[in-house]
C-alpha cells in the first residue's frame, strides 16, 4: 500500500451498481442502472471536412478554420455528464490522403461563442486520444492508439438540456497545407432518469463545499509559441478571480524537445532544482520529463491547487534543437467557482 | 490489492468489550456509545481545501551541477564511461518525498545506482541496476512502490548516483527524480506539525532495487555482472541459477519485475531454501517482466525475507549470446 493520501484525488463518477440488497437479503438489479448509461456525443455531421491552412511565410498560417461551429447536440431525454474525449482525423487529400494526421487546433465553445472550457484553442495531441504516442525514453515502441487510451478529463462536464445545455459547439483550425477530415466524440454518462442525475450532481458538489462548481479547463498560452534555436518564452497562467485552480496533468504537443520551467510567482518559487545553466544561459528540464501527451499525460505526485488571483509563470527554451521548434503545451485542470 | 505483509492482532477483538472494559460500564452501553461514533463518521458538512494543500507542491529534482543535468558518458569501455557521485541535492525549504523516476538519454543502455548521502550512503540497491528497469518518461514515469523520504530539516540532503554507460557511443543522460515538497517553514505551525508527525514514520521504509548477485563466478556467465550472460540455448537451473540475494538488515516486499535484454528468454524463480517455485514451468520473459515503462505488478507482493535467496532459473531463446539485467523493485521496512 502506497503511504500518504491518494495518488490522484479528483472526482470519478460512481459507477452505477448492477445489484442492490434488498432488506430480505436477497438480490435484484439495480432499477436506477436501467437509466443510467454508457453514451458517446459525436458531431453532428459526423465527419467534418476542415479546409486547408496556407502558409504565409515560415511558421505563420492562415486560414485552416472550419466556417461554421461543429455543433455536438444533445437531445431531451436526459443530462449527459462528458468524461473522455477521442478523435480521428486523416487527410482528405494530397500525397498523405487518407493517412492520419493530428495536426489541427480545437476550441470548444458556447451558444455564446465564448471558450467554455478552455482559454483560447488547443492543440488536439493535448486534450484527446487518438493518434497514438512515441513513449519517448529512447526504449518505448511507438503505439498505435486504441479505444483503450481516450484523454480522461481532469474533471467532468455536465451538460443538462433542459437546462440551457443543449449543444457543445467546436471549432478547429487545420495545421496542414492539405485538407483534413475530422472525426470527435466525447464519451460519458447519460442520465435517463432525473434524481439519478441531481444525485450525481450533489454528489460533486460535495467535494468542494456547499455553492462550489468545478468543471475541466485547458489552459494553454495566450499566442502560438515558435521559437528559434535557443530562443525562450515565458508565459503566465493567469488565476483570476472568480475561481479556485487545481492543475491535474500536463500535455504539450512540439516539433522538438525543449526545456522548461514552473514558477509561482508569488515568492518566485521554482518546482525543480536546475538553477541557471552553464555561463547563465536559460536552463529547465527536459520536456520528456515533465510533459506528456492526451494518451500518456503527464500525472504530477501532487497535484497544483493554486487559489484565485495567484499567478504561475512557464518558461520554455529551445535550447535542445537547431530547427524552429512550435510548442503547444496545455495544463489540463479542474476549477473551481464559488457560486 | 495484496494482502498486507504485517498484520496486528487485537487482545480484544470486540470493541464494545474494550470500552466497557475501560470505562467500566455495560456492554449494552458501550454498543450505543459505538452505534452514534459510526453516525459521527459519517456526518460531514461537505468537503474543504485541506489546508496543507498550500504548502505542498510536486518538484523535479535533477543533478545540482548544471553540467551534469545533460551528463555526457564516453563509449562502454573508454575513459569516461562513467561518472560518479553526481549530486542531487533538495535545499532546507521543504521535504521532499520521492515518488517516481525518469530520463531521457541518447541510449537506454546504462547501469546507476543510487546512495543516500543524507543517511550514510545507504544504498537503494544490492548492485548496479539497468536504467530503463527502474526509470520511464513523463509520459510512463516508474512509480516506485514505496516514496522515499528527504528531511531536510536541519540542512539540505543529497542523493548520489553512479552511472555507467554500456552502449558501444557516447551517451548523454538527462536523469529526474519526480515527487514533493512539503514546504513545513512556511506553513502555519499546526501545519507544520501535522507535516512533521507525518515524516516521522515514514523515514523507516524505503524503495529497494534488487539485482542478481554473483554466485557461480566459475561458470563465467558474470562477464557483464550484474547480468547474468547465456550462451545461445544456454540453460542455467537450480544450483547454476543466479540468485536474488537480500541482506540481512531489512526485509524486502517485491512489486514490480523489470528486465532489459539483447534476447528473448525463459525464465522459473525458485526459493532457494524451500525449493518452492514460483510457477509450474517455465514462462516467456515477455510474460512475466517488464521494463521501466511498463513494469510487471506483482499481483500479490513476493516477500523475500532477511538472507533469503530466490534463483532465477533461465533458459535462451534467442539463439545467440544473451545478456539479461532483471530487477526486483520493492520496499523495505528498515527496524530502527
Amino acid at each position: 500500500m502506497r503511504k500518504g493520501a491518494a495518488y490522484l484525488q479528483h472526482y470519478a463518477p460512481t459507477p452505477g451498481r448492477s445489484f442492490v440488497v434488498r432488506d430480505d437479503g436477497k438480490i435484484q438489479v439495480d432499477p436506477a442502472k436501467r437509466f443510467i448509461t454508457p453514451f458517446t456525443l459525436v458531431t453532428e455531421p459526423e465527419e467534418i471536412l476542415v479546409p486547408a491552412s496556407v502558409e504565409m511565410c515560415p511558421g505563420l498560417l492562415a486560414g485552416g478554420g472550419v466556417e461554421n461551429a461543429v455543433i455536438l447536440p444533445i437531445d431531451n431525454k436526459g443530462p449527459f455528464e462528458a468524461v473522455y474525449s477521442q478523435f480521428t482525423a486523416v487527410f482528405a487529400s494530397g500525397p498523405d490522403a487518407g493517412q492520419p494526421t493530428d495536426q489541427f487546433m480545437v476550441v470548444i465553445f458556447d451558444p455564446e461563442f465564448r471558450p467554455v472550457l478552455m482559454n483560447r484553442e488547443i492543440h488536439v495531441r493535448t486534450i484527446a486520444g487518438g493518434f497514438g504516442s512515441s513513449l519517448g525514453a529512447g526504449f518505448g515502441t511507438a503505439f498505435q492508439s486504441a479505444a483503450g487510451r481516450p484523454m480522461v478529463w481532469p474533471e467532468t462536464f455536465f451538460m443538462e438540456p433542459t437546462e440551457g445545455g443543449k449543444a457543445l459547439f467546436l471549432a478547429y483550425r487545420n495545421l496542414t497545407p492539405y485538407p483534413i477530415r475530422v472525426k470527435w466524440a466525447f464519451h460519458g454518462i447519460r442520465y435517463y432518469h432525473l434524481p439519478d442525475y441531481r444525485a450525481a450532481q450533489k454528489e460533486k458538489e460535495a467535494m468542494y463545499g456547499k455553492g462550489r462548481v468545478s468543471f475541466p479547463y485547458f489552459y494553454t498560452t495566450d499566442t502560438d509559441v515558435r521559437l528559434l534555436a535557443d530562443e525562450s518564452f515565458d508565459f503566465d497562467v493567469r488565476i483570476t478571480d472568480e475561481a479556485d485552480v487545481e492543475i491535474v496533468k500536463m500535455n504539450v504537443f512540439s516539433d522538438e524537445a525543449f526545456l522548461w520551467r514552473l514558477m509561482e510567482k508569488a515568492g518566485k518559487r521554482f518546482l525543480d532544482n536546475s538553477g541557471p545553466g552553464i555561463a547563465g544561459v536559460a536552463n529547465g528540464i527536459h520536456s520528456a520529463l515533465g510533459w506528456g501527451d492526451a494518451e500518456f499525460p503527464f500525472i504530477p505526485f501532487e497535484t497544483m491547487y493554486y487559489e484565485q488571483n495567484s499567478k504561475v509563470m512557464i518558461s520554455l527554451v529551445n535550447a535542445l534543437s537547431a530547427s524552429p521548434n512550435r510548442i503547444f503545451p496545455t495544463l489540463c485542470c479542474r476549477k473551481i467557482h464559488h457560486a | 490489492m495484496s494482502l498486507p505483509v504485517y498484520v496486528r492482532r487485537r487482545r480484544t477483538p470486540r470493541p464494545q468489550d474494550f470500552i466497557a472494559n475501560q470505562l467500566k460500564i455495560p456492554v449494552g452501553e458501550a454498543m450505543r456509545f459505538l452505534q452514534s461514533l459510526k453516525s459521527w463518521e459519517k456526518d460531514f458538512d461537505g468537503y474543504y481545501i485541506n489546508p496543507t494543500k498550500r504548502h505542498v507542491r510536486p518538484f523535479w529534482m535533477v543533478p545540482k551541477q548544471a553540467e551534469q543535468q545533460a551528463l555526457t558518458l564516453a563509449a562502454a569501455g573508454a575513459a569516461g564511461d562513467r561518472a560518479k557521485l553526481v549530486q542531487f541535492e533538495v535545499d532546507t525549504t521543504g521535504h521532499y518525498e520521492i515518488e517516481s523516476t525518469m530520463f531521457v538519454a541518447t541510449s537506454s543502455d546504462f547501469l546507476v545506482e543510487i546512495f543516500d548521502g543524507g543517511n550514510n550512503m545507504k544504498g537503494l540497491q544490492n548492485q548496479e541496476i539497468h536504467a530503463r528497469t527502474i526509470a520511464g518518461t513523463a509520459r510512463r514515469k516508474f512509480i516506485w512502490p514505496e516514496s522515499y523520504f528527504l528531511n531536510v530539516q536541519n540542512a539540505p540532503r543529497t542523493l548520489l548516483m553512479n552511472f555507467r554507460n554500456l552502449s558501444a557511443a557516447p551517451n548523454t543522460v538527462r536523469w529526474s527524480f519526480h515527487g514533493r515538497r512539503w514546504y513545513h517553514n512556511e506553513a502555519p505551525p499546526n501545519v507544520a506539525k501535522a507535516i512533521w508527525e507525518r515524516f516521522e514514520d515514514m523515514e523507516k521504509t524505503y524503495t529497494y532495487f534488487l539485482t542478481l548477485q554473483p554466485n557461480v563466478p566459475e561458470t563465467g556467465v558474470w562477464a557483464n555482472s550484474p547480468a547474468v550472460t547465456l550462451a545461445a540455448g544456454q540453460a542455467l537451473t537450480e544450483n547454476q541459477a543466479p540468485q536474488f540475494h537480500a541482506t540481512d538488515e531489512a526485509d524486502t516486499e517485491i512489486h514490480k519485475l523489470t528486465y532489459s535484454a539483447t534476447g528473448a528468454f525463459e525464465f522459473q524463480l525458485r526459493e532457494r531454501q524451500s525449493g518452492r517455485t514460483l510457477s509450474n514451468g517455465f514462462v516467456q520473459v515477455t510474460n512475466g517482466w517488464g521494463d521501466g515503462e511498463f513494469p510487471f505488478v506483482l499481483p500479490e507482493t513476493l516477500l523475500i525475507e532477511r538472507n533469503y535467496q530466490l534463483l532465477l532459473e533461465v533458459r535462451d531463446l534467442s539463439g545467440a549470446e544473451n545478456i539479461i539485467y532483471p530487477t526486483l523493485t520493492g520496499r523495505r521496512l528498515q527496524y530502527a
